[in-house]
């Protein structure tokens, strides 16, 4: 059986395992472990995100590197601050491990994102008792950042096309972004208030029973899920041994 | 708003606006939801380590909405107390993620007060505890009032829309 032949895991279950992999992470207390795993499950996140087909824009590699030197830095200056010497290597590798998992939660999330449309939280959802208008306001809210990307690219190219600057820097990127985004923010959450409320005032907003042919589940999530928490119990059964 | 004090690395976040808003129009779920979803669209559109500040939204939406019941969002005096008693909830809630799950980095303006701080003596949690206490008065006593100022424009067919919320803004029953 091919990687692509196995069914694609629910969106919830990957969070539970990318939830269960950063818990696990956290409570390795010793430096070194922690900086190994941290690259090994690093790895796995990117191998799926490459195997998904998915790609991760370098924007937000550039931002992980400076967000993860940043915490290696900061966390050095603190302990520096501290009373700790730069010579100290046990200091380095403590500042290490809070960068290495600081760098999985970043890797994490980003790989998340990649491999999860919005068409599978849809999905998933549909087939849930959650209620109608909370069904609602998170199938809107996955959608959200696609929405927004996609109307400021729109409008930046229509403008760019009659002649104007193409916002470069961060600051002009950040006044340009909020006077174009924020009347579409407007609307569109406008819009999404006035169906949810619509649901819930008409009486729509009940528990609907679904068959078990339509749950989007598989059996290779619920592994997912009694993996994601093993992980988690023996990382806390490890920690409580190796006090 | 949020994002512009981020991009200019000013030691106050400015993210909350929206979250109190909510509280003083529709009460603690709605807040709570509205303070959870803008950290996970936040998450999505600009950082992806945001989540973890989820609780500190929640918990920020339900004291906005607590107070918001208690009519701290009737005058500008209240709303600035409201403020303050927000920015205690924030600082308390933010300071145990800053520190266990960033080690007290958070690459915003407030990380040179948790150094200066941590430089007076102070172990890192209480480091970060009080540069949180330090920068999050001004934030949320400018929030308050931004999310009392823009309640209070609102007109009263607007306000009819969320039970409540006239008695929260106006006194009135």
């Amino acid at each position: 059986m091919s990687l692509r032949a196995v069914p694609p895991l629910a969106p919830s279950s990957k969070l539970a395992l990318y939830l269960a992999a950063l818990i696990g992470l956290y409570l390795i207390r010793d430096p070194v472990v922690a900086t190994i795993a941290a690259l090994l499950l690093g790895g796995v996140a990117i191998a799926s995100v490459r195997i998904g087909g998915a790609t991760i824009p370098a924007i937000r590699w550039r931002a992980l590197a400076f967000f993860v030197g940043w915490v290696f830095v900061m966390r050095l200056a603190l302990d520096f601050a501290g009373g700790g010497s730069l010579r100290d290597s046990g200091m380095l590798w403590l500042a290490t491990r809070q960068a290495a998992r600081v760098a999985l939660l970043f890797v994490g999330a980003l790989s998340l994102i990649a491999t999860t449309p919005a068409r599978a939280v849809v999905e998933e959802l549909e087939s849930t008792r959650l209620p109608r208008s909370m069904r609602l306001l998170v199938m809107m809210l996955v959608q959200y950042p696609r929405v927004l990307r996609g109307r400021y690219e729109q409008i930046v190219e229509a403008q760019v096309a009659r002649g104007a600057d193409r916002p470069r820097t961060i600051i002009q990127r950040v006044s340009h972004g909020a006077r174009i985004l924020l009347p579409v923010m407007q609307s569109e959450l406008n819009a999404i208030g006035e169906r949810a409320g619509l649901i819930h005032l008409r009486g729509l907003d009940v528990d609907v029973v679904i068959p078990d042919s339509v749950r989007s589940r598989t059996a290779v999530d619920a592994l997912a899920l009694v993996f994601a928490g093993s992980v988690v119990v023996i990382a806390i059964i490890a920690r409580l041994i190796w006090r | 708003m949020g994002w512009i004090a981020s991009a200019i690395k000013l030691p106050i976040f400015l993210d909350s606006i929206g979250i109190t808003l909510a509280a003083i129009l529709a009460g603690p779920w709605v807040a709570i939801a509205v303070g959870v979803g803008t950290t996970l669209l936040g998450t999505v559109l600009f950082s992806p380590v945001l989540w973890a500040f989820s609780g500190t939204a929640a918990l920020i939406g339900l004291a906005s909405a607590l107070l918001a019941e208690r009519g701290f969002y009737v005058v500008w005096w209240k709303a600035i107390i409201a403020g303050l008693i927000i920015a205690i909830v924030a600082a308390a809630t933010s300071a145990p993620v800053s520190a266990v799950v960033f080690g007290g980095a958070t690459a915003g303006g407030v990380d040179a007060l948790t150094l200066l701080f941590r430089s007076a003596g102070n172990t890192l949690m209480k480091s970060v505890f009080l540069s949180g206490v330090s920068s999050e008065p001004v934030d949320k006593v400018i929030t308050s009032l931004a999310a009392w100022f823009l309640a209070r424009s609102l007109s009263r067919r607007t306000l009819a829309w969320f039970p409540g919320a006239e008695r929260r803004i106006r006194g009135t029953k």
